[in-house]
């Protein structure tokens, strides 16, 4: 069984995951609202009262890559004194 | 004809309100307003706890107990054979003392001040062994036979060493006794993986990798005994107990590959099931982390640094977690945040790359409402409450521009007005405090250089302090100008915390992960860091909390970012919240998530014939 499940759900606030559910299963946020979640029966729950998609590994890195490339691009474009208050923004690799 | 009070000693007690007090674990009574006999039961649960900082997948032991645990070494592909050690205070982890051999699948044993590892793995077979008095291991006696994943239990001056791995599976057994290693009599099969728990003249060998039928020997220091068989087969788990006839058996993988959740105890006959864990995995620690009613669980997997704690007790135990909260109406960094989770207020900031904001927000535990603007959008330092907020210094421009601010505006919980000025523009300030008695640290000047300059505000005007010892920025605060406290930085990055009086400052004890532009809150002797950046490419999701003297780990947030603020807030630590920021990818980010601590209540249980 694999340890985690991969879905995308929108923040909505107050209430979207509780202290209940932090103590229940694993998760983690990520750009492009992508959770990893940890993968047992509550975590599957959450995710689908969160009104989620489930997502593969695979699809869940290629939302997040395309949201840190699509940054990427926009700091590119940014002028040399913009540049100076941030970083570019790196890729991020899904546990 | 027998009564309650003859069979047990006591009687039942007619009350109008429930007992409150463990103390008063077994005692049954009647509650006359709600009609019903009640009493206060002892049980065990699973409960998450907060996260190592060192990744390590598995091959490293867990020693100790609940409250005072120990685990070095281990493995991972960026790290395969780590020295780092932690140890665990039944909250959080800290760092301890590095292994001199860094190895993995090697067996522990012992406490977290006279801890024992033997044998493992660093490319082939040790023999090494190393002792660990509290705060660094020494080399010990070899081995002698060169293995790995073998199962350890017993102490540091009484071990015992199961099984393992040569180039097969063996049952080769070694006792130590504080000064060498003797072989005794093998164990009845060629094993390893298999977890051990008790004591060198009273242990038990529980299932392993070569032995998938559940079976189980005790060892009574010099023979070896079938003894029952587990419910769930397993090898690689994490096991905890005292002697032959107490141990449990935690999660672990079920040959020939599914991980378990489940867990049992041993009575010296049968095992039995009792609550699982949260999250299966393998730490292939073969060692005991604990006794059978009160152990811990971490590590295990790529990507997890989880602790979970299994706690039997009259109380029931919620442990720590961050929740979410309401979203900010402008999603932002930089801005002064000050407040508690059910009055919160988020004042200015900035949207990337540099569009500075004037908004303010106030908090009320469920949603973000907008209030009259600051004067001067900007990033800012913020202190104070929701209804007597304060911002000071920051920037509206890039660094080394004239953007950078000494202006102070105070919030009364409607309007703005100007406050005495710094003496020193400055952004990315260490600050905290309340409207009338706060403090500004550190910072970077518009020459973009890093200072040492300490003021402190008493309601109206700036008076400089004494300096910081060392130049910083971007770190994260908590606590009043007579009792401050500042951690991290980014000028370099940093772990650094240092404890101030309005006189003078003293080292604390550094964070375990070296941060900047963190959220911070709290008091000098109880504050939580949280988040950051780790390097220009990474941020932190961990939480640390301070109780005066060292940091260890708490529950992690949600969504690793930084850019909080840059400063803490004057907030109690049992109801901070961490708002806004950014995350790779993300660069504005509106999500807020509340701080929940660990809460205890009684378990009370209705009686009744059914």
């Amino acid at each position: 069984m694999a340890l985690f499940m991969y879905g995308t759900a929108t923040n909505t606030g107050k209430g979207f995951f509780t202290h209940e559910d932090r103590l229940n299963f694993f998760l983690r946020g990520y750009p492009g609202d992508v959770w990893v979640v940890g993968n047992n029966e509550k975590g599957a729950l959450w995710l689908a009262e969160k009104n989620g998609v489930e997502k593969t590994k695979a699809e869940a890195q290629a939302i997040v890559t395309a949201e840190v490339e699509a940054a990427q691009s926009a700091w590119d474009a940014l002028s040399d004194e913009d540049k100076l208050n941030s970083t570019r923004p790196s890729i991020i690799t899904l546990p | 004809m027998s009564t309650y009070k003859k069979l047990h000693g006591r009687s039942i007690i007619p009350v109008a309100a429930n007992f409150s007090d463990s103390g008063a674990e077994g005692q049954i009574w009647f509650n006359s307003v709600a009609g019903e006999f009640k009493s206060i039961v002892a049980s065990g649960a699973w409960s998450s706890s907060s996260p190592q900082t060192t990744q390590r997948e598995g091959g490293t032991a867990t020693m100790g107990t609940l409250t005072a645990g120990l685990i070095a070494g281990g493995s991972h592909p960026a790290a395969p054979f780590t020295t780092a050690t932690e140890e665990y205070n039944g909250s959080g982890w800290e760092t301890g003392g590095n292994l001199g051999t860094g190895r993995n699948a090697y067996g522990g044993a012992g406490t977290q001040t006279a801890g024992l590892t033997a044998g493992g793995y660093t490319g082939s077979n040790v023999t090494v062994s190393e002792s660990y008095n509290g705060t660094s291991w020494s080399e010990g006696p070899d081995i002698n036979t060169a293995r790995r994943a073998s199962g350890t239990c017993g102490t540091q001056t009484a071990g015992l060493l199961v099984g393992g791995y040569t180039s097969s599976p063996v049952k080769v057994v070694e006792e130590y006794d504080g000064s060498s290693w003797t072989t005794v009599n093998s164990a009845p099969t060629n094993n390893y993986s298999a977890g051990m728990a008790g004591i060198q003249t009273s242990a038990i060998q529980i299932a392993g990798a070569t032995n998938p039928g559940q079976a189980c020997f005790e060892y009574d220091g010099t023979n070896w005994t079938t003894g029952g068989s587990l419910n769930t087969g397993r090898s690689g788990g994490g096991y905890s107990g005292t002697t032959q006839d107490s141990a449990m058996a935690i999660s672990g993988e079920t040959p020939p590959g599914p991980k378990t959740v489940n867990c049992e105890q041993y009575d010296g006959t049968t095992w039995t099931e009792v609550s699982n864990v949260a999250t299966a995995r393998v730490p292939s620690g073969n060692s005991p982390s604990g006794t059978k009613t009160d152990a811990y669980f971490s590590g295990g997997q790529s990507g997890v640094l989880l602790t979970e704690e299994f706690n039997t007790s009259a109380n029931v135990i919620t442990a720590a977690a961050w929740s979410s909260g309401g979203n900010l109406n402008t999603a932002r960094e930089m801005g002064g945040v000050a407040g508690t989770t059910p009055a919160g207020i988020y004042m200015a900031g900035k949207t990337y790359p540099n569009t500075y904001r004037n908004e303010t927000e106030e908090y009320n535990g469920t949603s973000w409402a907008e209030q009259n603007n600051v004067s001067t959008a900007r990033t800012a330092a913020g202190a104070g409450t929701q209804t007597a907020g304060l911002i000071f210094g920051g920037t509206n421009g890039a660094p080394g521009s004239t953007g950078v601010q000494s202006a102070t505006e105070e919030y009364d919980g409607s309007s703005w007005t100007n406050g005495g000025s710094l003496s020193a523009a400055r952004l990315n300030m260490y600050g905290a405090g309340l409207q009338t008695a706060a403090f500004g640290a550190g910072g970077i000047i518009s020459t973009n250089a890093a200072v040492t300059t300490v003021e402190d505000y008493n309601g109206s005007a700036w008076t400089s302090g004494t300096a910081m010892p060392a130049a910083q920025q971007g770190g994260g605060s908590a606590g009043l100008p007579s009792a401050r406290l500042v951690f991290g930085g980014y000028s370099p990055y940093s772990a650094v915390t240092l404890e101030g009086d309005g006189e003078g400052w003293t080292a604390g004890g550094n964070m375990n992960q070296a941060r900047g532009i963190l959220a911070g809150f709290g008091s000098q002797t109880d504050a939580i860091a949280a988040g950051g950046s780790v390097n220009p490419n990474a941020n932190s999701a961990l939480a640390e909390g301070y109780d005066g003297t060292s940091w260890s780990t708490r529950p992690s947030l949600a969504t690793a970012r930084q850019s909080f603020a840059p400063s803490g807030s004057y907030n109690t630590s049992t109801s901070g919240f961490v708002a806004g920021g950014s995350q790779q990818g993300n660069p504005q980010n509106a999500q807020t998530e509340e701080w929940n601590v660990e809460t205890t209540a009684v378990n009370i249980k209705k009686i009744s014939t059914s």
